[in-house]
């Protein structure tokens, strides 16, 4: 292996230009296979942060009741409204013993219970329609991080105090320690103190939410001690909906949601992306492996007299072949070596010259070197793939052939 | 018998292709040990296919090889490619050294093709080798930089590396000039008396054949003739 390992190497350094040539091709390639890889793959975990970061991954309701259509008193007659604001309301009344069984799920990372209900939300003449959200803060921060997202007042719920978001406030015109009234459809009103504000990154949250304590809306909403909703965050995001389905089936009775299916056009849109870095890894590849190839072929035949005597002098025909796979291997690791090089490089110019307003890189990139690692190994392998045929061709010649003619 | 170093049976060769084309037509030789023979015969005589057969370069269709009481044409590949390495020493023509290496690097590739190292004692014995051929001066040069002569006194060094049985040299000085071909004979025959190797040399050159102790001639594939020479250096 050694002497095969030598002469590979003189073969290749014997042809300086050819080697050059075909070294810096390969690391051009690999470098763009690098920049493409980790950029695209970058854009996808930073669109899915974006996404779903800060959400829950999957959450579990009662299965629809036929509440949507609520019979209530409007004036001592009955009237059907419906109730298109937001969820059952039912509630789950084993809520704590299924929120001990998902903390126990080593493979879900935070776990929520919720008392989630509409209504409104009245500061003097001005009255808007609000969700209100009943939960422990401690745990509510798992998946909404809240905590540090108050951005004004104090970011406790005692009971009787509220936070609202940025955009509520500015609509009714609340701060910390104004009094606010809450009321359920056709109920009296509640007064309520605003604890602090926050500020969740997305609009339609700040401008609807209300938080506070869960036994505290449980009450309002009329659920005893109960819950209504179950969120929870997962380890790995893209297999939320296998772990959802697992508990679909702990939980029969339940609706159990992974974020995947409500975001079926998000996900169709990542994995065109991801099947289109994977097409243009397939070409480079390919790329990468008739050039080698072909190099390699010229090589063959330029060393058939070296063959050739090296055949006569009893080397073995499958050393021969391995001659010509070890330059094969020998020019896709050190091609993509070179080529990891320029691509971290290039891929660092770019983040460094393509940032937001606050300096904040547009797609944060990272790096792994097990995924630099794999981009090496299958460039190795496409080189030796490639030197096969030149490596057969090789094996094959017949030593008398090039003794007899010169 | 046990002076046989190798003799074949019966040796027939055909050529499959472009058409088929007995070459050798049924030859029984044999060569002793350290004993300096020549093949003579003209051109398309058989004399380079009977030495490829000889060095198990190239297998009989007929017949038997039998080196040092083995029948060399049973042998697998790989089994052939290990004997023509441990026993045989090639020098051809055109020298064929490899431009890659150096005069001392072309020298152990016999032996790194059977070791798979350069031990100390090898590449001893490859710069006393090279020295005995009188190109010890040149040991670290590239072998693509040197003259004709010096490449054919290399190939020479290369082939007694492993220290075969037998040398087979085919044309070794035609493309040599007359004062190098002597050189290179004069070594060979230096070589067949010091070290003992056995040796076949193929040549069209009459002049170089009668300084041999044998003469073998091929005509169409037969041996016409068979002269034990008796020369008075012996």
């Amino acid at each position: 292996m050694k002497f095969d390992l030598k002469l590979a190497a003189r073969f290749l350094l014997a042809g300086k230009t050819q080697t050059g040539l075909i070294f810096i091709g390969i690391a051009i390639g690999v470098a763009v296979l690098v920049f493409l890889t980790f950029l695209i793959s970058g854009l996808g975990e930073d669109i899915i942060n974006r996404t779903i970061g800060n959400s829950p991954h999957i959450t579990i309701t009662r299965e629809d009741q036929p509440l949507q259509f609520a019979q209530r008193n409007f004036n001592g007659l009955p009237v059907y409204t419906e109730d298109a604001s937001r969820t059952t309301r039912e509630t789950i009344d084993e809520w704590q013993y299924i929120v001990r069984g998902l903390e126990n799920d080593n493979r879900i990372s935070s776990v929520v219970a919720v008392a989630d209900g509409p209504g409104f939300i009245i500061r003097g003449d001005l009255e808007e329609a609000i969700v209100i959200r009943g939960m422990d803060l401690e745990t509510a921060d798992g998946i909404y991080d809240i905590s540090s997202r108050v951005v004004d007042g104090s970011p406790k719920l005692v009971a009787g105090a509220i936070l609202i978001g940025t955009d509520l406030a500015e609509k009714i015109k609340a701060g910390p320690g104004d009094a606010v009234q809450i009321r359920l459809m056709g109920e009296d009103p509640e007064s309520y103190l605003v604890g602090g504000i926050f500020d969740l990154g997305v609009q339609t949250l700040n401008q609807r939410w209300i938080l506070m304590n869960r036994e505290r809306a449980a009450f309002l909403l009329g659920f005893e001690n109960g819950v209504n909703v179950i969120e929870t965050q997962v380890n790995e995001v893209f297999q939320s909906q296998y772990i959802a389905a697992d508990w679909k089936n702990l939980l029969p009775r339940f609706k159990v949601d992974s974020w995947e299916e409500a975001n079926r056009q998000l996900l169709i849109g990542l994995r065109s992306q991801e099947s289109s870095s994977y097409t243009i890894q397939f070409f480079v590849l390919l790329a990468v492996t008739l050039a080698v190839s072909s190099v390699l072929a010229i090589s063959a035949i330029q060393r058939a007299k070296q063959i050739g005597i090296l055949k006569a002098m009893g080397i073995r025909t499958r050393r021969i072949g391995r001659v010509f796979l070890l330059q094969g291997a020998v020019l896709g690791f050190t091609g993509s070596l070179l080529g990891s090089v320029l691509g971290v490089g290039l891929l660092y110019f770019f983040v460094s010259v393509s940032r937001t307003a606050d300096g904040d890189p547009i797609v944060p990139v990272t790096l792994t070197v097990a995924g630099l690692a794999a981009i090496v190994l299958i460039t190795t392998a496409a080189g030796t793939l490639a030197a096969y045929f030149p490596a057969r061709h090789s094996a094959k010649l017949d030593p008398i052939e090039v003794i007899r003619n010169g | 018998m046990d002076n046989i170093l190798i003799e074949t049976k019966h040796l027939i060769k055909d050529y499959t292709k472009p058409t088929r084309l007995r070459v050798l037509h049924g030859i029984d030789i044999q060569l002793e040990r350290g004993s300096f023979s020549s093949l003579i015969g003209a051109s398309g005589s058989g004399k380079s296919t009977l030495l490829h057969v000889l060095g198990a370069l190239d297998r009989p269709t007929e017949g038997e090889v039998i080196f040092d009481n083995t029948q060399i044409s049973r042998l697998t590949d790989d089994e052939l490619s290990d004997f023509r390495n441990s026993k045989v020493g090639f020098i051809f023509q055109f020298h064929y050294l490899l431009p890659e290496f150096s005069v001392l690097e072309n020298v152990l590739i016999p032996n790194m093709i059977q070791t798979d190292t350069e031990s100390p004692e090898v590449l001893e014995r490859a710069t006393e080798l090279l020295e005995y051929v009188g190109v010890g001066h040149i040991l670290n040069k590239s072998a693509g930089n040197i003259s004709g002569g010096e490449q054919q006194r290399t190939a020479i060094a290369r082939a007694l590396i492993n220290q075969p049985d037998l040398i087979l040299a085919d044309e070794p000085t035609g493309n040599l000039d007359s004062v190098n071909s002597e050189k290179v004979l004069d070594l060979l025959r230096k070589i067949n008396r010091e070290l003992n190797t056995t040796i076949l040399l193929v040549t069209h050159d009459a002049s170089l054949a009668e300084k041999t102790d044998r003469i073998i001639e091929l005509k169409d594939g037969l041996i016409i003739n068979d002269t034990l020479q008796i020369l008075t250096q012996k």
